[in-house]
């Protein structure tokens, strides 16, 4: 440890040295003007810079520019901004003198030059010089705002190899995201995320009160109306230097910025409504049996002839041939549905301006929304505030502030055993409970349950969070900058729960009575990080670029809970105390990090990093882990021996190699006690039990990554391919060991034994197939295949069962394991019986829940400035999903049609016997497991302008006035039988999936107007 | 303008370039310096102020919190887990003929339908529990030893908790089940080998015999019912009922729950009473489950009106034994003294002793005793049949019935279909052949033991 700090002291020292003996030149000025050579629109918020130097401004609200003390000389001014060729001007530049160069920028499809800021090294770095690729989302250019509700919606379908997967239609319901598949066995297997420079609170599951599966994920507090711009660092070839916590890839979201000129307001107000008309509730049956069968004529009765062989001894069952079948589901009456058509309203509305000198960016937004499920509601107030200024000639400062105030409602659902959907749609049609004149009546639903006792459990969650940060950059001399960025991230967590009293009755004590529980939760996220990056050039062909800095973060968490009964109507007072906790929790990581980079006529550029990492959480036997990274990239179509082709605009392949990491569980490495309470003689006390068996080797894991491919554009930058090979291998993966149960310790500890390999294949095809002044066209089509396995989980470590999924060596991560079966109607009486089923032995592999392909076409239209159009569509395919509705329905509740109905498909008949004969966790029968596959038009926007003559007239600014109608989960085409495909009962678990009577998406329109001025 | 005031300001600063620039370098150097100064170790300290290390656990001075925590495993290996899990009285309650499933859990009906995956989840927590039971009450009598105070009552408590534990895998599990050792704090790891059940049973007598040797009061006589249960199950049956002999009829330990936490509720009310998730047998008066099982209608088998269960269609009925979540449960009492000494006199067919002895117990359940002459005029089947219903209804849902009908298998010669149900359950799913649950998948890790060890079908 010693040693690397040394490292680190001397690199910076001797950096210091060398700016010291720089020496001070003659100074000129260059100003001018950015626009879009095809509108002639002036270009805000472009970087123009120095090229060779850390000089650099950006355009105002006029695309205006000022560099200051440019030393006097030949120079190179680069302009560039996301979507546009990068442009390089001549010029020279006097001592004393102003120098003017007004540029217009083309649309380029995929554009070499487009800047990727370090939240490490604070660095921004031009894509071309970085061997990895990066997924860069413009908020502006790329999303459509009144389609998307949140930001894992924002983050869906808009890169290649960015899986998210949206897990159920309650608002406020986090989604998974994976990047490049899953790494870890154990461990989250989501990505980090940065916001303005600063590690984020950023846990997939963020709820402590049980809904059935549904929880919040940290993601979605950010508000997308404040999102400048979103870069995505795949995997370790690109993250190595963010060290350990970025084996899962790193999001990076920059928030907006003022830009110098005057000052914009800009508003906006949305309305949408929701619904779930797409979807066709089953109908529920329920057959009598025959009179005199045995059979009471209040117990269901299947078709199906459920005895298996050997003949028992006991009567066979009667039940095989119902005499009346009665069906019905509470979903279609409009009394007793607990669906409602959903709505949602958003206000907001933001001042950016400021000077050469500063710049301001104020917005607030609120935001209103209610579910189509009754008791799922999202409020939120947002507020934001970002500075920057320029406190002297080389020293930048920006503050960044956001507040988040942010309530959900979730209702029961999924695995809930209170959930209205599933006692709907396991409910009992006999007239005997939906008689209204009956004194058993629910309803339609499953009895004893009822509508209101769907709605009696109530949970909430209410966020108070502030995400702050602050940066300088000091340039000290042109060719050195000095970074430093600070912030935190303090996150308020109230979830509460209540379950009005005299509703549950049936569940007996203390849901009879009324409960209320609560979880109050502090987070706090203190990051530091400081850097200074040296630029020299060693001669006319050779630049060297040296970064090194160090980085701290800290987690911290504080729990207090307690729960009790006894409401009064009305109240949410209890009368009697039932438990009380408290919790901490605190994680520490240091990080010394180096970066050099040469770069050979800036189209050959080589990259070498070096990371090392001490954390809280790694075992007492371990010391600094160290992530090296080594990456290159040219642009070999600069090559002057490279031929002149005319259609040929850019061609450049790239490499690089990496590793990151992720680290164990805060107390992983320790043995250790917990308190609990126990009742010795009648006496509440305080008890040691055992907690964690601990595991002083215990190591992070480590995921090293190898990714290769080739940037191409043609037709003057209108048609674009970005090509990426990758191959990820986590190795030391953190399983969490089963340990010999006759131990009586803890079920199981973590042990670095596991080793996962994703590889995969993206392409990005970006088209511009109409560029006319009056009408543009562009396109863009992400593909990305993913193939996952589980190469070993250690010697002598048996398969980790999940119910019907698995983690075994060999095959992806969290298949499907079921017994296949085959039937054949023997006694061709249209009837499948048992002995007509044969099932397999054993469960053999079926599929993974995680798409292995994904296909998504983006398409923008844009008609006379007056009319956009943009639409998303979005395919997964070659994953497989658990239908456990349907299982549930046919063969536990004897429910669905094909238990009853003698019409249906014999094959369906098969798959509940199967599911029958199989029962038993591993061991469950393949019939309700399905293809997931699925193409959905996820977004459409269509988005009306007035002329600039118009909104000038009254005050606005040119495209100062736009009304957007949006939808969203349009339409869906796939030979899924149950709601939808892409949903998953257990919220954003690691590998869990089934769809176990979970919400589907509903539909959403949305009506939004803009205006600026 | 403001580019002209820099200027300026830039031209009137050159003459202190020299020092910023010696400024820049020292700044940077002393922060450089500052930093490899730093101690590492001490920056990346955390608090813990929730976690308890093992040397914490195993002070002396916190033994009572220690013994708490011991006391707290065996009450929910035994009782269950609030409303979460099932104890053993649950899962060896399904898989005998006292309770059937109500709920949604596969593998719980696994068990109920006597046909148990070795994956099975619900007997891996039930097994995993009922071992982290022994093993903390085994380490923390440890302690006590160790801190002097080898004579503590408390200790004796922790010997014969434990000591039912390895009752529990003898009368509830098959032969075949491993004890291994993982130390609190430092020191060896043991991996245990398979046991047959006759090796089980004598671990625990070890634990009572124990207890017998210094224990006073209640703990002496906790330790005699548990030794006499010991030898009943090895078919030791005169010692078994010299064990006992001296526990007075109304003697009763029973493992303590409590209303005021839920961690400590007692789970099988709250599972069947509350979750409906479990049901006590009661479709009939006069015929029990799966054909072959009792009743249960007796005035010391209390139930609800039938309702609905949690799943599926069959009425469902609640227990009335224990009438909340903070009733205890008898783990030992003076009445099974008297049925072990029954038993004893039946072996012996000392039939008016063996009456004798019943009727003991039947007094304390304020019921009426039997007639010696009927009982005579009984075959010895019909008295064995009358001796095992006893025991049912004294000792229902304390995880006793499913060791007496193997015994009624192992030890009076019953074939398995005429004690175990058969047929088809009250789900509609066929018996399967398993008469006791098994070692989970997960013991496989442990080197020492082999699956084969263990045949859920012996009884």
């Amino acid at each position: 440890m010693t040693r690397a700090l040394r490292t680190i002291a001397v690199t910076l020292t001797l950096a210091a040295a060398t700016a010291a003996a720089a020496f001070a030149q003659g100074v000129g000025t260059v100003t001018g003007a950015v626009t879009d050579q095809a509108t002639q629109q002036p270009l805000p918020g472009v970087q123009v810079g120095i090229a060779g130097t850390n000089l650099s401004a950006i355009t105002n609200q006029q695309g205006s520019f000022l560099l200051l003390n440019v030393p006097a000389g030949e120079h190179t001014v680069r302009v560039q901004v996301l979507g546009y060729a990068v442009e390089n001007r001549p010029v020279t530049v006097r001592t004393g003198e102003t120098t003017r160069v007004d540029i217009g920028m083309r649309v380029a499809a995929i554009e070499l030059d487009e800047l990727i800021v370090s939240a490490v090294t604070g660095r921004a770095e031009r894509r071309r010089e970085l061997g990895n690729v990066v997924g860069a989302i413009n908020m502006d250019r790329d999303v459509s705002l009144a389609t998307v509700q949140s930001f894992s919606q924002v983050l869906q379908a808009r890169s290649p190899g960015v899986t998210v997967l949206q897990s159920s239609g309650t608002v406020g319901a986090g989604s998974r995201v994976r990047i490049r598949g899953s790494n870890s066995v154990s461990l989250s297997n989501s990505p980090l995320l940065v916001i303005d420079g600063v590690r984020v609170h950023d846990s997939p599951q963020s709820f402590q009160l049980f809904t059935g599966g549904q929880t919040v994920s940290r993601l979605d507090d950010l508000n997308p109306e404040d999102i400048e711009s979103i870069e995505i660092l795949k995997g370790p070839a690109a993250s190595a230097l963010y060290g350990t916590a970025a084996a899962n890839g790193v999001i990076q979201v920059t928030t907006r910025r003022g830009r110098p000129g005057q000052t914009v307001v800009r508003a906006y107000t949305e309305a949408s409504t929701a619904n779930l008309g797409r979807y066709e509730w089953p109908l529920n049956y329920f057959g009598v049996a025959p009179a005199g069968s045995g059979v009471g004529a209040l117990r269901r009765c299947a078709v199906v002839d459920r005895s298996l062989p050997p003949a028992s001894t006991a009567p066979a069952p009667a039940c095989v041939a119902p005499e009346v079948i009665h069906t019905g589901t509470p979903l279609r009456d409009p009394v007793q549905t607990p669906f409602r058509t959903g709505s949602g309203a958003r206000y907001g509305f933001s001042l950016a301006g400021g000077s050469e000198a500063a710049t301001y960016y104020v917005s607030t937004d609120i935001e209103n929304e209610t579910g189509v499920q009754v008791g799922n509601d999202i409020e939120s107030f947002t507020l934001r505030a970002n500075l920057t200024g320029r406190v002297r000639e080389n020293l930048n400062i920006g503050v960044n502030a956001g507040y988040t105030n942010r309530q959900v409602q979730l209702p029961q659902n999924d695995n809930s055993a209170l959930s209205p959907f599933l006692n709907a749609l396991r409910g009992n049609p006999h007239p005997i409970y939906t008689d209204t004149a009956s004194a058993t009546f629910s309803g339609g639903y499953r009895p004893p349950l009822n509508r209101a006792m769907g709605l009696a459990w109530e949970q909430y969650q209410d966020n108070q969070r502030f995400i702050g940060s602050s940066n300088a950059t000091w340039r000290p001399q042109a060719w050195l900058t000095v970074n430093a960025t600070g912030g935190l991230d303090v996150l308020s967590r109230f979830d509460n729960g209540i379950v009005n009293p005299g509703i549950l009755t049936p569940f007996g004590s203390p849901f009879a009575e009324g409960l209320r529980e609560q979880w109050r939760y502090t987070f706090f996220n203190y990051s530091g990080v400081g850097s200074a990056t040296a630029v020299f050039e060693l001669n006319d062909d050779i630049r060297s670029t040296s970064s090194a800095g160090v980085q701290y973060v800290e987690e911290r968490s504080n729990l207090t809970a307690a729960s009790g009964s006894g409401l009064s109507p009305g109240s949410r007072t209890t009368t009697t105390p039932r438990t009380a906790a408290e919790g901490y929790a605190e994680n520490r990581t240091f990080g010394a990090f180096g970066q050099q980079q040469f770069a050979w006529q800036d189209r050959v550029f080589v990259t070498g990093a070096l990371r090392g990492d001490q954390n809280s959480a790694f075992g007492e036997n371990l010391a600094f882990v160290w992530y090296p990274s080594l990456s290159g990239s040219w642009v070999i179509s600069e090559e002057p021996f490279f031929p002149d082709l005319p259609l040929l605009d850019n061609l450049r392949f790239r490499a690089a190699w990496g590793r990151s990491g992720l680290r164990p569980g805060l107390n992983d490495a320790q043995q250790t006690f917990a308190v609990a309470s126990a009742a010795v003689r009648n006496q509440v006390i305080p008890g040691f039990i055992i907690d964690l068996a601990g595991n002083p080797d215990l190591r992070p894991e480590i995921a090293t990554e190898f990714e290769t491919g080739f940037d191409l554009t043609l037709f003057q930058n209108r048609l674009g391919f970005q090509a990426t090979y990758y191959n990820k291998r986590s190795q030391d993966a953190l399983v969490n060991r089963p340990l010999t149960p006759s131990f009586g310790s803890s079920p199981s500890r973590m042990e670095n034994l596991g080793e996962v390999l994703n590889r995969g294949f993206e392409l990005l095809v970006e088209a511009e197939p109409i560029r006319m002044r009056d009408f543009g066209m562009n396109l863009s089509l992400s593909y990305a295949n993913t193939r996952n396995e589980l190469v070993t989980l250690g010697e002598d470590i048996p398969p980790i069962l999940l119910g019907v999924q698995r983690h075994r060596e060999g095959y992806p991560l969290g298949g499907f394991w079921l017994r296949p079966f085959t039937f054949n109607d023997a006694n061709n009486d249209g009837l499948i019986s048992f002995n007509e089923v044969q099932l397999g032995d054993t469960a053999v592999y079926m599929g993974t829940p995680f798409p292995t392909r994904e296909l998504t076409l983006n398409a923008n239209v844009r008609v006379m400035d007056m009319v956009r159009v943009s639409a998303m569509v979005d395919h997964r395919g070659g994953h497989q999903q658990f239908n456990w509705t349907e299982y549930s329905r046919c063969v536990a509740s004897l429910a669905c049609e094909a238990a009853v109905d003698p019409s249906v498909p014999l094959e369906r008949q098969a798959a509940i016997l199967a599911a029958t004969a199989a029962m038993g966790g591993d061991l469950g029968a393949s019939g309700f497991l399905e293809d997931a596959t699925f193409t959905k038009l996820r977004e459409v926007a269509i988005t009306l302008l007035p002329p600039a003559t118009l909104t000038r007239r009254v005050g606005l600014a040119p495209q100062g006035l736009s009304l957007t109608l949006a939808g969203r989960n349009l339409a869906t085409w796939t030979s899924y039988t149950g709601f939808d495909p892409e949903v998953n009962s257990t919220g954003q678990t690691n590998f869990l999936t089934d769809d176990y009577f979970t919400l589907p998406p509903a539909r959403r329109y949305t009506l939004r107007v803009d205006v600026s001025f | 303008m403001m580019m002209r005031s820099f200027m300026t300001r830039r031209g009137a600063a050159a003459g202190a370039a020299a020092a910023r620039r010696v400024g820049l370098a020292g700044t940077v150097a002393l922060l450089s310096g500052g930093l490899a100064a730093c101690n590492l170790d001490s920056m990346l300290e955390v608090d813990q102020p929730f976690t308890v290390t093992p040397p914490v656990a195993m002070d002396p001075a916190n033994l009572p919190t220690a013994f708490a925590g011991a006391v707290r495993e065996f009450a929910r290996a035994y009782g269950g887990v609030q409303n979460n899990n099932g104890g053993i009285i649950h899962h060896s309650g399904l898989l005998a003929d006292e309770m059937w499933h109500s709920g949604s859990f596969p593998t719980r009906r696994e068990i109920d339908e006597r046909n148990i995956q070795e994956t099975n989840g619900t007997n891996a927590v039930d097994y995993q529990r009922i071992h982290l039971a022994r093993n903390l009450a085994e380490q923390v009598a440890a302690l006590y030893a160790s801190a002097n105070q080898a004579q503590a009552a408390n200790r004796a408590e922790l010997l014969n908790l434990a000591g039912f534990t390895y009752i529990f895998f003898g009368e509830n599990y098959c032969g075949g089940v491993p004890f291994s050792f993982l130390p609190m704090g430092a020191g060896e790891t043991v991996y245990g080998e398979p046991l047959t059940t006759p090796q089980i049973f004598a671990r625990a007598g070890e634990r009572f015999n124990q207890v017998a040797g210094f224990a006073t009061g209640e703990q002496l006589n906790v330790a005699r019912i548990g030794q006499g249960r010991t030898l009943l199950n090895l078919g030791q049956f005169t010692e078994a009922a010299a064990a006992v002999a001296q526990v007075p009829t109304s003697f009763a330990y029973l493992v303590s729950y409590s209303a005021a936490a839920t961690p400590t509720h007692n789970a099988v009310f709250q599972m069947t009473n509350g979750e409906r998730r479990f049901s006590v047998w009661g479709a009939s008066t006069t015929v029990g489950e799966g054909v072959n099982g009792l009743p249960y209608d007796d005035p010391r088998t209390p139930r609800t009106a039938p309702g609905l269960p949690f799943e599926g269609t069959a009425p469902h009925y609640g227990q009335l034994k224990y009438p909340n979540v903070g009733a205890g449960i008898p783990l030992a009492t003076g009445v099974e003294a008297r049925l072990i000494q029954a038993e004893a006199a039946l072996q012996a067919n000392d039939i008016a002793a063996f009456v004798n002895f019943h009727n003991q117990a039947r007094a304390h359940a304020g019921l009426a005793p039997f007639v010696l002459a009927d009982v005579q005029a009984m075959t010895q089947a019909q008295r064995v049949d009358v001796h095992f219903r006893e025991r049912a209804y004294h000792m229902w849902l304390t995880a006793h019935r499913l060791g007496d009908l193997r015994r009624l298998v192992r030890q009076y010669n019953r074939p398995i279909d005429a004690v175990f149900p058969i047929g088809i359950s009250v789900r509609g799913e066929p018996y399967g052949d398993h008469v006791t649950l098994r070692v989970p998948f997960a013991e496989r890790n442990n080197p020492r033991y082999s699956p084969e060890a263990c045949d859920p079908r012996v009884p």
